[in-house]
């Protein structure tokens, strides 16, 4: 009987375990959706994810974190991070000259960037859930932003929104949480890690 | 190369497509090995009525890169090139897969974002 029990948990413990969760971040080009991948990723497994740049579209490409294990007094939760390119409705090569780029770079940097801004939205249909980073010290009431938070709920996709850049005097949370109301929300400084604690708390509250 | 859907004659100029085949037909096709011969200096007959034959003529050299605008490459993120004012190419099969990407310039893109009543992913999950 005992080794009968033991065989039933055993196979519960296999079926009832979660596969990883995927879990993309999403926002406008220069919010830090890649300064908060790599402070999770430092955090969970002690290694960065990318290249963080002052120049818009660095990350052009998704860039993929798997196995990340977040253990969160007694949830444990089993992730893959995906750090999204920057979506803008607009990639002009011009925005890249002031950075010091020659205009064949700026031009390569518009494609690429362009492709990324493809690529993300391509990948809304791979993704179980959204970590939606708006920069709090930008007015959140862009094109991108609803579009693209729309696109998220209509897909039922699980969404936190993080208002990012709160260690800046300029930032402005009430004016987030008004313009996107109903959201789980969290307001962090990916740059200090301040805050971070919550939105692990919201990840393994909402996920796990 | 653009080339009238209804009687099949050859556009003579782009100021036509604007406004119309002769036919009454508005609708043209582009044909894009015809097109590589123009640029080649040939000239096309037209594939329309027989006995019916037209030349195009861009009075002086065609406009810039009309013709090799008007294809795409696997290197090109846009799926809608614009050739020339008011005309444009479009890829079709890309569209069915992503955002509209409009390429204006080199290095100037536009993207229309897919809205949630596109109906795309709509339910899915």
């Amino acid at each position: 009987m005992r080794m009968l029990k033991k065989i039933i948990s055993w196979l519960k413990g296999i079926f009832s375990k979660r596969k990883e969760v995927r879990i993309g971040i999403y926002g406008s080009p220069n919010v830090g959706k890649t300064t908060l991948a790599n402070r999770i990723c430092v955090d969970l497994v002690g290694e960065p994810m990318g290249a963080v740049s002052p120049v818009p579209h660095e990350t052009r490409n998704v860039q993929k974190k798997e196995n990340l294990v977040l253990n969160l007094h007694g949830c444990k939760l089993t992730m893959s991070l995906l750090d999204m390119p920057g979506i803008a409705v607009k990639v002009d090569y011009r925005d890249f000259l002031e950075y010091g780029l020659s205009k064949e770079e700026a031009q390569k940097r518009a494609r690429e960037a362009t492709r990324g801004v493809v690529e993300a939205v391509r990948n809304l249909d791979k993704i179980d859930a959204a970590l939606f980073m708006v920069d709090a010290t930008e007015d959140p009431y862009t094109q991108v932003n609803i579009t693209i938070l729309g696109n998220i709920e209509a897909r039922q996709i699980p969404i936190i929104l993080v208002a990012n850049k709160i260690d800046l005097p300029t930032a402005n949370i009430r004016r987030v949480k008004e313009a996107f109301p109903g959201y789980d929300f969290v307001q962090v400084s990916a740059m200090t890690g301040e805050n971070i604690e919550s939105l692990y708390k919201e990840i393994a509250k909402k996920l796990s | 190369m653009h080339t009238c859907v209804r009687c099949g004659k050859q556009a003579k100029s782009i100021q036509e497509i604007h406004e119309g085949c002769p036919c009454g037909s508005k609708v043209f096709v582009f044909n894009k090995e015809k097109a590589a011969s123009q640029i080649g200096g040939q000239e096309e007959e037209s594939q329309g009525q027989p006995g019916s034959s037209y030349e195009i003529s861009f009075k002086g050299k065609p406009p810039e890169s009309y013709f090799a605008r008007a294809v795409f490459s696997s290197e090109d993120v846009e799926n809608i090139k614009i050739v020339s004012e008011g005309i444009f190419c479009v890829d079709v099969n890309s569209l069915s897969k992503n955002p509209v990407v409009l390429k204006d310039e080199e290095g100037v893109y536009y993207v229309k974002l897919p809205f949630e009543d596109d109906g795309k992913g709509k339910n899915k999950r």
